[in-house]
């Protein structure tokens, strides 16, 4: 029996695995599901079409599933699908996916979301990843697995944040940030946000081979050590025809970084289901969200 | 009757329209009135001397009506009809219980985490981004679009369709159809996009371009040139846009002439003082 305290207010239909404990004055609303093993502190709405995962803890006040920001929602059956193991701080808002963004927001597993943070609509958080006290994602943004954000940062729609990078404690983010690099601005109002260094924390998390660290720590090194044309040194390492995974993954990032607008690769996929989906989502949810964009296509 | 939760608190349930929902755990206070197709969702506090037009739609943990120093009394607040106030917000307030209050007019969207102190006015489709913070007794017009951590200076007005963009610090009046960026913010250009899609005239935005470019320099950054804001009011011109604009500014020279004058009129005072 799921260990529910005195009041709270959980409507028919939604799916609380026994295992869960629900806090005081706690909001279940009937489209949710909560895994074994997950906490809710009290003062906690899981509202719309959410899915919580396994032994989550989630702090007070937060809310779960509200509807998008996005003045373009008109009210359909979007989803915020949570994995396992996360962790979210107090006053911690996660919203729906819109119709037109692909349907749903994801955050997968071993994350940590501070108090006050913000998911917003159609979002992609991978696994592993930090994202500190008021961080703003704004829609449809991708942060990719052992990332870690700063406190107050503000994160442009559209946007990436790559692998094992670091975003500096209030810096706006208007472009995406490289894998593996320290990102942030000295001065957040004048001084331009850009790559300041390797992030070494997150090099030594992903915890690499020594040759192919090696490589990938040159190839940083010589991408981002001045102002020069990006390209001409993509095209230099592309000729290399090295086989380190993590170069070719680098190489391909900032190559559709600078494909995209203002530096944004995921704004070619305006209005479509974003390539992350195929990576990151669970089949049956996939299958669902192709369905519904298919049926909004026709 | 109105649908309210059984754990919702209401305390004068006649003072909600028919229609109105409120969710569960929600508190309303005696003085809180709500027009017809209202809804207080899940734990959102309005307590004081509130009232909320039709269709206007509050999101939980928003906290409304409460004054800036907790035990003391509170002004009004007044807010219009289709409003959207997100979760986590805060309003607080008016400081004079017989004053105007903190009003926000209608179609504004409120996004979460933003607060606004005490005598705050917020005009007509206004979008404050998350965690816009408004001090007290700030203004803004029409049309604004405040991006994400904007924030103001007590007393400073945002005019009319302007863009402030993240982390933007308005210490003080930002002008109308402008783009401003940074603190002290600078004017980074004529607010295009707003301005075609609320159906401005491309020869409205030419000439508010013209005017932009000649007025703010360049840089945008400090007071405009007295000399050059004469001369563009010298010249006779029918498009009302460019005569708001010159008229805000006007206003705001003339205040800040106010302000120089008695400061030094009080450094004076404090010279014969001592």
């Amino acid at each position: 029996m799921a260990d529910v305290k005195v009041v709270c207010e959980i409507a028919p239909g939604a799916q609380v695995h026994p295992d869960a404990r629900v806090g005081r004055w706690c909001v279940i609303g009937p489209h949710a599901r909560i895994g074994a093993g997950t906490v809710l502190a009290s003062r906690v709405a899981v509202l719309g079409h959410t899915t919580l995962g396994r032994e989550n803890t989630v702090g007070s006040g937060t809310v779960l599933g509200g509807d998008p920001q996005d003045l373009k929602y008109r009210g359909g059956p979007t989803v915020l699908w949570i994995g396992d193991r996360n962790r979210l701080g107090r006053n911690v808002t996660a919203h729906l996916g819109t119709e037109a963004g692909g349907w749903v927001t994801y955050i997968g597993h071993d994350n940590v979301l501070e108090d006050t943070s913000h998911v917003a609509h159609d979002c992609y958080v991978a696994d592993r990843t930090r994202l500190g006290r008021g961080v703003l994602l704004a829609g449809h943004i991708v942060v990719q697995s052992g990332a870690a954000i700063g406190e107050m940062v503000g994160v442009h729609h559209f946007s990436r944040v790559g692998r094992f990078s670091r975003v500096g404690p209030r810096t706006p983010v208007r472009r995406d940030v490289p894998p593996f690099v320290d990102f942030y601005s000295e001065d957040y109002y004048w001084d331009p946000p850009m790559v300041r260094g390797l992030h070494e924390a997150g090099i030594a998390a992903a915890r690499l081979p020594t040759t192919i660290e090696a490589q990938l720590r040159a190839a940083l090194v010589w991408l981002f050590e001045d102002e020069s044309a990006m390209t001409p040194k993509l095209d230099v390492l592309e000729a290399q025809n090295t086989d380190n995974p993590e170069l070719a993954y680098l190489l391909q990032f900032c190559r559709q970084s600078l494909s995209g607008v203002y530096g944004r690769y995921r704004e070619h996929f305006r209005g479509q289901i974003p390539p992350e989906a195929e990576e990151y989502l669970p089949r049956e949810l996939l299958a669902l969200v192709k369905i519904r964009m298919q049926r909004k296509e026709s | 009757m109105p649908e309210i939760s059984p754990n919702a608190i209401v305390t004068d349930p006649g003072q909600l329209a028919e229609d109105v929902v409120v969710g569960p755990f929600a508190y309303i206070g005696p003085d809180v009135r709500i027009g017809p197709g209202g809804r207080v969702d899940a734990n959102a506090m309005l307590d004081g001397d509130v009232e909320i037009g039709p269709g206007t739609h509050i999101y939980p943990f928003a906290m409304i009506g409460q004054p800036s120093e907790p035990g003391q009394p509170g002004g009004r607040v007044r807010i219009g009809p289709r409003n959207i106030i997100r979760e986590h917000a805060v309003i607080t307030a008016g400081s004079d219980p017989d004053g105007p209050g903190t009003c926000i007019g209608s179609d504004c969207l409120v996004m979460i985490g933003c607060g606004l102190e005490a005598d705050v006015q917020v005009a007509d489709q206004v979008i404050l981004g998350p965690y816009t913070q408004l001090a007290r007794g700030s203004r803004v017009e029409t049309f604004v679009r405040a991006s994400a951590f904007t924030g103001t200076r007590t007393g400073a007005t945002i005019g009319a369709y302007t863009f402030t963009s993240g982390y933007a610090g308005i210490d003080r009046d930002a002008p109308p159809y402008a783009m401003v960026q940074g603190f002290p913010f600078r004017v980074r250009g004529v607010n295009v996009e707003n301005l075609k899609r609320c159906g401005f005239s491309d020869q409205s935005i030419a000439r508010l371009k013209e005017a932009f470019r000649s007025l703010f320099n360049g840089i945008g950054s400090g007071p405009v040139d007295p000399a050059r804001l004469a001369q563009w009011e010298a010249q006779a011109d029918s498009d009302e846009h460019l005569g708001y604009l010159l008229s805000f500014l006007r206003r705001q020279q003339q205040a800040c002439q106010a302000a120089d004058a008695h400061d030094a009129s009080a450094g004076t005072s404090v010279r014969e003082g001592e």
